[in-house]
Formats: C-alpha cells, sequence, structure tokens
C-alpha cells in the first residue's frame, strides 16, 4: 500500500543486531549523512542506513544504492525518525520516507568462533605482510606500527591493558579515529578466538566507552564488538579462517583494506596485533 | 474538507488555504480553518511536524451529521503508523455528538489532544488531553509527539505585560480574518472580563460591554467583495472606524500567511496601523502571525513590518489577547490540570475503508475546482491534480439565472443571433480611400471633436483624451497655443461626439477632427462605409494625448502629404484593397490585430509601395510616404478597426438577437452595444490594463483602459485571437504558448461562431471566434479579454507599456436586463430592481 520510498525498495540485508536494540517506537533523528549512507541515532543504537556496494554494518541495513541516493535526497540531519510495527518513518521537511526492514535479508552478524591452528595462524601471519601499514595507516609518522603492535602485545593487566587504550581511544582523525578501528579490529580477532583475557580487554574497552571521548560512530562500532557482533566483511573474514580457506585469505584482507581512507588498514592493524598475540600465547 | 473549512494538508500537500509545514508524526482533525493553520503553524515553529490535517468543515460536528467525517478521520489517523499522535481541533459540539467523538478518542492507541475551543476543562482524561488555547494545544502536541510528560500548565505565571497607564480607551477591540482565531481571543476576552460568553451575530464573535471581537470573514462581510484573508480593505476600515472610537484601548489584530492568502497583507496592515496611529498614538495593536517560514509568504519579514508599524506581535494568538488584556489591567486565570480517569464508554474503533487509507499513505490525487491557483501548490509538494474551471452560472445570481433561462427559451434568438453572426462572416471590407474627416463625416461641423467610447464630457475625459483634444484644436487653428485651447474646452465651446455615432472609431483618445485624415472602408456586404484616423506611429502621438508642435506638424504631413498619397494609389485599383486577404495571409503570419500588426502592414505595404511608385508626385514624397509606412509597425491597426466598425455596422441594420455589437471605452466607462437594442450604451466603470511596462513606467502609471479599438475584439480578432499571435502574449505579460492557447480557448466559450475567412494555424486552423454572446458572458461569468496599449495616465508621455484588460461584467448584465425587458421577459419592477443591485456591487 505503501507509496513513496517501498515502491522501489526490493532488496537488501539487515543485522541480526538490531532487534537487540531498536524497539517498537522508538524515536531517534538522522545523525551524519555521507554521499552514500547515512546514520539513525536511536536511543540505544547508532542505527547505519548503507547501500549494496558498502559492507553491511552490524549496527544497520543495506538497500540498493539507487533507493539510497533518492533518500539522500530528501533526508536532512536532524529529521524525527520513528521505528514503528518494523518500519522506519523518516519525518522530512517534505514528506514522510518510509523504510520497511521486514523484506530485508537478515545477516547473522555475530563473530563466529574460532578454533586456533598455529601452522594456519602462522600462514594468517605471513598473509599479512602484503599490507603496507607504515605507509598505508592513519596515524601519523610520528607513532610506528610495530611499537602499536608491541604495546597492544605487552598490556596484561588492567593497567597496562587501560594505559594502551588510552593512548588508543579516540586517536586520530575521521569518523572511525584510527585507535579505535586498533581496538575494533584487535577486540574482533580475540573475540573469534576466545582468547583467555578476552573479558579483562572487554571490561576495559567498557570502561573507557563510559568516557564518551569518541565519535558516536566509533562508538557504536566498538560497543558491537564487545557484544560480538562485527561488519560483515569481517564476519567474511573470519569464516575465510575458520575454514583455513588459503585461496580466499588475501582477498578477504584487502577486502577489509579497502573500507573507509584509511579504516580498513588500521582495523587489520589490530587484527594482525591480535594474531601475533595469539601466535606468541600459543608457543608460550 | 468541508464547507466553512478550507483547509487541509494531506501527506503534507497542502490544500487550498494551507500553511507549509514539514512532516511529522503528529495528524490533526479539525472542523475550523484557522484552527488547524494555527497549531499546524505553531508545532512546525516549535520543531514539530504534522503530516496530516484533515479538515471537516464546520458542520460536522452539529447534531444532524454527528461528526461522520471527523470520526472516519480519527479512525483513519489511527490506523496511520507513522502518526503518533492525534490532535483534534473543535468549536463545542452538541452534547451527544462531543461524548460519541470522546469516547472513539479514548478506544484509540494513541495519546490524544482535543480542544473544544469555548470549553474551559480543568482536567486532561487518561490519553486525552484537553486543551484551552490552540496554543495550548500545539504544546502538548509537542510533548507527546517527544514521547515527554505533558505539563501540568503551559501558561506563564506571570503576566506578559504591565498594564498601560497612557491607555486612554479600555475596550478590547478583535478585526479578524480567521474565524477560529477570532473565537479564541472571543472567549478568552469574555472569561477575562466576565462578559458572559461568545455569540455569533451579524460577524460578532463577542460584544459586550463595549468589548467587541469581529470574525471579517464571516458571510455577513464576504458577500459581494473577497474575503479578508485575501483582500485587505474591510480591515483597513474597520481600524480606521473603531480607532475613531475614544473609548478603543488595543485593537487585535491577525495576520494569516500560507496558500491562498494576500501576499501582502502584512504592508496592507501596517500601512493603515501607521495611518491610523499618527491620529491616535494611545491605541495599542497587538497582533499575531499565523505561518510557518516556508509559507510562500516570509514569515520573519511580515513580523518585522508589522512591528516597524508599531504592532506588538506575539506567538500566538492566545498570547495576543493575554497581552492585551493585561494591557487594559487584566489578566487570564489558567489553573493547572492533572490527569484523571475516564468514566465514559469506550468502543471498537471502525476499520478504516481502503480509500481513507489509500488517502492517508498516498500523495493526494486532486480535482481542483474553481481557482486553479490552489492546485499549484499541490504539484509542488509532490501531488498529482487536473483543474476542472467552474463557476456558478452567473455568479449564483437566482435573477440573473432566471433571466437567463427566460432570455434561452425564446425560440427566435438563436437564428437572429445566426443572422448577425452572418454578417460578420460574410463582410466584404474594402480599403477605398483616404480622406479629410470632414469630407465624409457630415457631424464635423464648426468646433466638433469625435472621441472614443462612449458619451463622456471634456471634464471628466482623462489626461491622455484632454491631451489630444487640445491637440485637435491646435490642429485645426481654432486656437493657436495650449492654454487658449484649454479655456476653449473648459467654457464648452467644443461639441463632443462619439467616433461611434458617426460610422466611426479612434485608437485611444480616439479624437478626431474635420482635417484630419482618416482611412475609408467600404463593406461591400451593405455597402456601408467605416472610418478610422491613421496610426501615428510612436513616441509622442496625439492619440495617447500629445500635442507638441512636432505631433501637429506630422498630422499636417500625415493629411497633406500621407492622406492624398495613399488615396491616390488606392485609386489605382478597381474597387480598392480587398482587406480580407490581407488579414487572412497577417493572421497566418503571427498578427492578432490589436497589439501585434507587423505582418499585416507588411502585407499592406507590398501592396501599396508599387501603386505610390507609379504615382506623379515628387520622388521626396514617395520615400517619405513608404518610409513612414515601412517604419509604423501597427499602421494595419487603423485599417482593421475601420474594418471591424465596417463589420459590426453593417450587422447592426438587423436589430435582433444578443450579440455583442461594439465593446469601447474612453477612460471612464466601458461599453458594449447589442444587436437587438441597437444604438443604446451599457456601461460600467473601466478596468485599468495590467502588463508589461516600459523601462522607467510602472502600474501606477497606467490610465484607465481607453480607446475604440476593442472593435478588434468585437469581430474576433486582439485577445479574442490571442492563439494567433504567440508574440504577444510575452510581450502583453500573457504567459507563454499554452496561456495564449487558454485564453483563446476560453474566448470561444462566450461566442457563438467561428470566421472560416481567418483561421490560425496554431489553433488547428479553427476560425477566429466571433458572435460575442451576453447570454454566455453572463452565464459564465467569462468576459472578453482586450489586448491593449498601455497609455501614461500623464498627458503626451505617450504609450507606457501593454497588457491585457477584462470588460467589466456589468455591462453584459446591464445589457441582459435590458434585453430581457424588451422582450417583455420581467415583472414590472425588475428590471429597476436588478439595475440597482448591479450599482449597489
Amino acid at each position: 500500500m505503501f507509496m513513496s520510498l517501498n515502491r522501489n525498495q526490493t532488496n537488501g540485508e539487515k543485522s541480526n543486531m538490531l532487534p537487540l536494540h531498536l524497539f517498537n517506537k522508538d524515536h531517534g533523528i538522522i545523525n551524519t549523512m555521507f554521499q552514500h549512507s547515512f546514520n539513525i541515532d536511536f536511543p540505544d543504537l547508532l542505527f547505519h542506513v548503507g547501500n549494496e556496494s558498502d559492507s553491511l554494518s552490524c549496527t544497520g541495513i543495506t538497500l540498493e544504492d539507487d533507493v539510497v541516493d533518492e533518500l539522500l535526497k530528501y533526508i536532512d540531519v536532524n529529521d524525527p525518525v520513528s521505528f514503528i510495527k518494523g518500519k522506519l518513518y523518516i519525518y522530512t521537511k517534505k514528506e514522510i520516507r518510509t523504510i520497511d526492514l521486514a523484506p530485508l535479508k537478515t545477516v547473522d552478524l555475530r563473530i563466529p568462533q574460532i578454533k586456533l591452528d598455529l601452522d594456519f595462524l602462522k600462514k594468517i601471519i605471513e598473509k599479512f605482510s602484503i599490507i603496507d601499514f607504515q605507509n598505508d595507516w592513519g596515524l601519523s609518522d610520528e607513532y610506528s606500527p610495530n611499537k602499536v603492535i608491541e604495546m597492544l602485545n605487552e598490556s596484561r593487566d588492567p593497567e597496562q591493558i587501560m594505559k594502551t587504550l588510552k593512548f588508543l581511544y579516540g586517536r586520530g582523525r575521521g569518523l572511525t579515529p584510527s585507535g579505535d578501528d586498533i581496538i575494533v579490529g584487535f577486540v574482533s580477532i580475540l573475540s573469534a578466538f576466545g582468547f583467555k583475557q578476552l573479558t579483562l580487554w572487554k571490561e576495559q574497552v567498557g570502561i573507557i566507552l563510559e568516557s564518551r571521548a569518541t565519535t558516536d560512530v566509533s562508538e557504536s562500532y566498538i560497543q558491537a564488538v564487545l557484544e560480538n557482533y562485527t561488519s560483515k566483511k569481517m564476519v567474511q573474514f573470519l569464516k575465510v579462517i575458520r575454514d583455513k580457506d588459503e585461496e580466499q585469505l588475501a582477498s578477504s584482507i584487502l577486502d577489509i583494506q579497502n573500507f573507509g581512507h584509511t579504516s580498513g588498514t588500521d582495523t587489520l592493524l589490530g587484527m594482525y596485533a591480535a594474531f601475533i598475540l595469539l601466535k606468541s600465547k600459543s608457543i608460550h | 474538507m468541508g464547507p466553512d473549512c478550507g483547509t487541509g494538508i494531506i501527506s503534507n500537500v497542502p490544500l487550498a488555504f494551507t500553511n507549509v509545514v514539514r512532516s511529522g508524526n503528529i495528524g490533526l482533525v479539525g472542523a475550523s480553518g484557522t484552527g488547524i493553520q494555527e497549531v499546524t503553524s505553531m508545532i512546525e515553529r516549535l520543531g514539530g511536524g504534522v503530516t496530516h490535517a484533515i479538515g471537516t468543515g464546520g458542520r460536522d460536528l452539529s447534531d444532524s451529521v454527528g461528526a461522520i467525517t471527523m470520526e472516519d478521520a480519527i479512525a483513519g489517523l489511527a490506523h496511520h503508523d507513522p502518526t503518533e499522535v492525534i490532535g483534534i481541533i473543535s468549536k463545542p459540539p452538541a452534547k451527544e455528538v462531543r461524548d460519541d467523538v470522546v469516547s472513539l478518542l479514548h478506544s484509540i492507541d494513541k495519546p490524544v489532544v482535543a480542544i473544544f475551543l469555548g470549553e474551559k476543562p480543568d482536567h486532561h482524561e487518561d490519553s486525552v488531553y484537553l486543551a484551552h488555547t490552540l496554543e495550548e494545544t500545539a504544546k502538548i502536541a509537542m510533548d507527546l509527539a517527544d514521547n515527554k510528560p505533558v505539563k501540568d500548565n503551559y501558561y506563564s505565571k506571570k503576566p506578559l505585560a504591565d498594564a498601560d497607564p497612557k491607555l486612554e480607551g479600555k475596550h478590547i477591540i478583535g478585526l479578524y480574518s480567521g474565524g477560529t482565531l477570532a473565537y479564541e481571543a472571543g472567549m478568552l476576552v469574555s472569561e477575562a472580563l466576565n462578559l458572559g460568553g461568545i455569540i455569533s451575530e451579524d460577524g460578532y464573535v463577542l460584544k459586550a460591554k463595549g468589548n467587541e471581537v469581529l470574525d471579517l470573514g464571516d458571510d455577513i462581510y464576504t458577500q459581494g467583495r473577497p474575503h479578508p484573508m485575501i483582500d485587505p480593505r474591510i480591515r483597513i476600515e474597520k481600524i480606521s472606524e473603531y480607532a475613531n472610537d475614544p473609548k478603543t484601548g488595543v485593537i487585535l489584530l491577525d495576520d494569516v500567511l500560507g496558500y491562498g492568502t494576500d501576499d501582502t497583507m502584512a504592508e496592507s496592515l501596517a500601512d493603515a496601523v501607521n495611518n491610523v496611529s499618527r491620529k491616535h498614538p494611545r491605541i495599542k495593536f497587538v497582533a499575531t502571525v499565523v505561518g510557518t517560514r516556508d509559507d510562500p509568504q516570509d514569515y520573519d519579514a511580515a513580523r518585522k513590518t508589522l512591528q516597524d508599524a508599531g504592532i506588538i506581535i506575539l506567538d500566538s494568538n492566545a498570547q495576543a489577547v493575554r497581552y492585551a488584556l493585561n494591557l487594559i489591567g487584566k489578566d487570564l486565570n489558567e489553573p493547572d490540570k492533572k490527569v484523571v480517569n475516564y468514566t465514559g464508554g469506550t468502543r471498537e474503533v471502525p476499520t478504516p475503508s481502503e480509500s481513507v487509507l489509500d488517502l492517508l499513505y498516498t500523495k493526494p490525487r486532486v480535482v481542483n475546482v474553481g481557482l486553479s491557483e490552489f492546485l499549484d501548490p499541490v504539484i509542488k509538494f509532490g501531488g498529482t491534480g487536473v483543474q476542472f474551471d467552474w463557476k456558478p452560472v452567473a455568479g449564483g445570481n437566482p435573477k440573473l439565472i432566471k433571466i437567463i433561462k427566460k432570455v434561452k427559451a425564446l425560440q427566435n434568438r438563436d437564428q437572429e443571433n445566426a443572422k448577425i453572426v452572418d454578417a460578420y462572416k460574410k463582410a466584404v471590407p474594402f480599403l477605398v480611400d483616404v480622406v479629410p474627416a470632414g469630407t465624409v463625416i457630415s457631424e464635423l461641423k464648426g468646433h466638433t471633436l469625435l472621441h472614443a467610447g462612449p458619451p463622456i464630457e471634456y471634464n471628466e475625459m482623462t489626461e491622455p483624451m484632454q491631451g489630444g483634444c487640445i491637440g485637435a484644436i491646435l490642429f485645426e487653428g481654432w486656437a493657436d497655443n495650449e492654454d487658449d485651447a484649454r479655456q476653449m474646452l473648459e467654457s464648452g465651446d467644443v461639441k463632443f461626439l462619439c467616433n461611434h455615432d458617426v460610422n466611426a472609431v479612434g485608437p485611444m483618445g480616439g479624437i478626431t477632427s474635420a482635417h484630419m485624415a482618416v482611412l475609408v472602408i467600404k463593406n461591400a456586404l451593405k455597402g456601408n462605409d467605416a472610418y478610422c484616423t491613421m496610426n501615428e506611429g510612436i513616441g509622442k502621438v496625439l492619440r495617447f494625448g500629445a500635442y507638441s508642435e512636432e505631433v501637429i506638424t506630422r498630422l499636417k504631413w500625415m493629411a497633406n502629404v500621407l492622406a492624398p498619397t495613399l488615396s491616390a494609389a488606392l485609386k489605382k485599383l478597381d474597387g480598392g484593397l480587398n482587406v480580407n486577404v490581407m488579414m487572412a495571409k497577417a493572421i497566418t503570419m503571427g498578427d492578432e490585430f490589436h497589439q501585434r500588426n507587423i505582418a499585416a502592414t507588411l502585407v499592406f505595404l507590398k501592396e501599396v509601395a508599387p501603386l505610390i511608385v507609379s504615382l506623379n508626385i515628387s520622388e521626396k514624397d514617395k520615400q517619405d510616404v513608404i518610409q513612414f509606412l515601412a517604419d509604423t509597425d501597427q499602421f494595419f491597426l487603423s485599417i482593421m478597426m475601420a474594418t471591424g466598425k465596417s463589420m459590426v455596422d453593417a450587422a447592426r441594420t438587423y436589430k435582433h438577437g444578443t450579440v455583442v455589437t461594439t465593446m469601447t471605452r474612453n477612460g471612464k466607462d466601458f461599453s458594449i452595444r447589442i444587436s437587438g437594442l441597437g444604438d443604446q450604451w451599457f456601461t460600467a466603470p473601466v478596468n485599468t490594463p495590467q502588463g508589461l511596462f516600459f523601462t522607467g513606467f510602472s502600474q501606477k502609471d497606467a490610465n484607465p483602459d481607453i480607446g475604440d479599438s476593442a472593435i478588434a475584439e468585437t469581430v474576433g480578432f486582439g485577445g479574442m485571437a490571442m492563439i494567433a499571435a504567440p508574440g504577444v502574449t510575452r510581450f502583453v505579460d500573457a504567459g507563454g504558448f499554452k496561456d495564449a492557447q487558454k485564453i483563446s480557448n476560453e474566448m470561444a466559450k462566450i461566442t457563438l461562431d467561428r470566421n472560416p475567412n481567418f483561421t490560425i494555424p496554431t489553433w488547428d486552423y479553427q476560425g477566429t471566434a466571433i458572435g460575442i454572446d451576453i447570454v454566455k458572458v453572463v452565464e459564465t461569468g467569462i468576459t472578453p479579454i482586450i489586448n491593449t496599449g498601455i497609455a501614461s495616465k500623464v498627458a503626451g508621455v505617450g504609450q507606457v507599456g501593454a497588457g491585457t484588460v477584462h470588460a467589466p461584467l456589468a455591462c453584459f448584465e446591464k445589457a441582459l436586463i435590458a434585453y430581457a425587458n424588451n422582450m417583455g421577459l420581467l415583472e414590472d419592477d425588475d428590471a429597476t430592481l436588478l439595475e440597482k443591485e448591479l450599482v449597489k456591487e
């Protein structure tokens, strides 16, 4: 029956994390708009609406590219949004635009659990040599990737972990500061492998998040990882290593790298650090 | 929308008198137009939004209707998921209707804010929150929409102003254009001053102890004139009237913005207030502006304009009334309201029909009946629609409708009209000569001048015509300077006759004297002649009232060189020049023969140039004459005018029927003649043309409509044939090609036939529309449109622009009444009474 948007809305995906944070009659507002995506700030979720060409975020949905482009013509920052009976109603200046979540395909974005295999872990670490961290990461020359990896690996007690987190949290520029991306990559891998100090790390990350010292978007990604959810690209990578699919390894790493300006590389750095840590713990 | 509630927003498409409001989770149902406007505008200004505001019509909550539409709308909004809060705006309905509506409101699962304007609620009932003022309604709706708790009180504890010790009068006067705003003001003033409640008498909603609140949109004030939201005059009159009353202390006003309302209301009100404030500086004016920043008018600019005039502007009508009360030392009492349990019954919410849901979930598809301007915002805001032009027959005047029926029942009228139209179609006009007017118009003896339009005295003439008279006297040598000429005219030494009464026509002022040259057209159909002075070109010319030496010299050259040359040339042809042939060619070349004659002038020049060259006259005269014709784009206008006159005069020999046989104007009056009533004039004040002005001139420079050139439209040319001349439509500010087509199609609705002699390529080769029937004009309310040059109202300045002007309807109504009377169709006093009514209008 609905007009406007739904006339065009045919395909798309939604994260299976949404029901945990988005409830009937929730009110939100358009928080940020980008060239091909936007975020809606709900009380318990920074909801991301992206297009198919991008990776599905665990905090949102993707729609066909032209549908998102059409929506972006109508909406504006601070437009109110209501979530009612499974539909998002965006109250734009000119008219209500509607996104029906029901027809979207649900994608499981929980971090898959992976059993550690030292040999394959070594192969993964080797594959990371295709990434030129020093030149491609988002932090300036003032810092060195190896130093950051070292910091992450040597943080063992809550105090050290917090010190490392304080260095990384919110550091760098952009919507998702580089330091935050590193944290997301690092914690995602530790979560997938059930690293024994994972809880400690998560507790400290939870504490530092309370300081609200980073961007809303970055915060929502870190929060999602704490809840064991991550992006579709990360999940795809984790499935590749779970399945020990050596052929896909390089391409799934590069897929992550392609995300954002330096975000992908920064996330990979965190992941790389986690693999190093897992390897050293495993060897010892 | 129902009657008495011309406001609606459906899916954010503004319908009729509506403000531009962003979409939102609030839905309104209202039985009052300005009530909806005040609440939606306030919600928008407070940062909220409204997607649907459904106007039910003022009578929906009556006993007999029983709130059918309101209940449909409530059920619809209850099922419209994006609407999370529902607002109800109404005057208090009958108890049973109210109880029924309230039980429905308690049966839906969305919070509701309701105002039954006139009631003073002291509590809320569960999820139904009861407001006292429109402002409180908007504020409660906003809190509900934002999931915030509803406050106990939305009114400032402190008064908004201190009592003004300088106020001489103590009475509060409300002069409102919005009915519900007036009602709210009346209610609040009555409550504060204990005046016994509101009334509904003769446009007053309050009239007690000198305090008066008027709804100037009441039927009593809007009969025969536009609503005060469109036309500020009634308010300007009332502002002046009440300001002159020494007991008036504060005058309350509203300025309602949005679609359908006047664009410059704030300026008009500010001017009126400025005028009276000079005389009565102690009267306070307090007002509210109803509107949003996205309205077609500028909300902030409107506030500033009013403030600059010393008017105190408040954010809502309720605040404005309270401020006014505070100024006279009084205040409102607004107690806290708590939520109590609702004890009445609930019921099953009716399932809305598919059509209601379709209405709410899609953009409206609109059939716009009547004022086409209301369709524009529909399209602009994403709706779709079609225009259906409709007006009540004869403006809804029952007496005229009766006359139309009787006249239409006359058995012979169609055949009689056909004979007149036939005479137009079979006219065979030839340009046969150019001669001094006095040689063919025997009435031009002594100090006699001819003028355009119906009879008029010198002192009634507008300046361009008076200037033409002075020029004619100087040309004839009756006086040798302007002062003496003016003296002659003012002393009554000059006799005036209408061109039309002596087989002649004249452009603009139409002043013709004995020695001026006139073109002679012979209509072979009846062998009658018609005359018109020649076009003098542009710039300073007699027809626009100029009389400088340059003008007189040119007139003399035209009489002494141009006329004899053309006369001699024409005499070389057997029977003169066939005008129909020239016009048939020129109409396909983009002329409509009133504002555009360049093609016809060139066709004429093509015919006469070889003849002129063959004459035995000086080379200089040949060169001068041909150069003059080549330079004078509108030369053919006068040929066409004389042709038109020859056509109507041939037709007028048959004195039956209801076809217009003359339209003309003298700057004061517009007059018509009809076939069945011979030489009788039917007259009404002329309109002033609207159009485009030359650089440095504007509408204020325009002289009222003047000239015999409306003979063009009488016989189907000019504005009637706008479609033939796309080049002209821009020049006369009549829009583009489609607008020209629309105009001509509309003109075809008041004519009886097409003239096959003049087919128009851009009109699928249909002929010009001819035979304006007064019955069709009065029945449809469509009056002929005249393409015209616009004269400066100052003599001698000349043409200042070009545009269009409508013939006044009253001429046609008067002619119809006279015709019916002449045919014995009226009772004894009917004609006199009807004439009086028309004069009153």
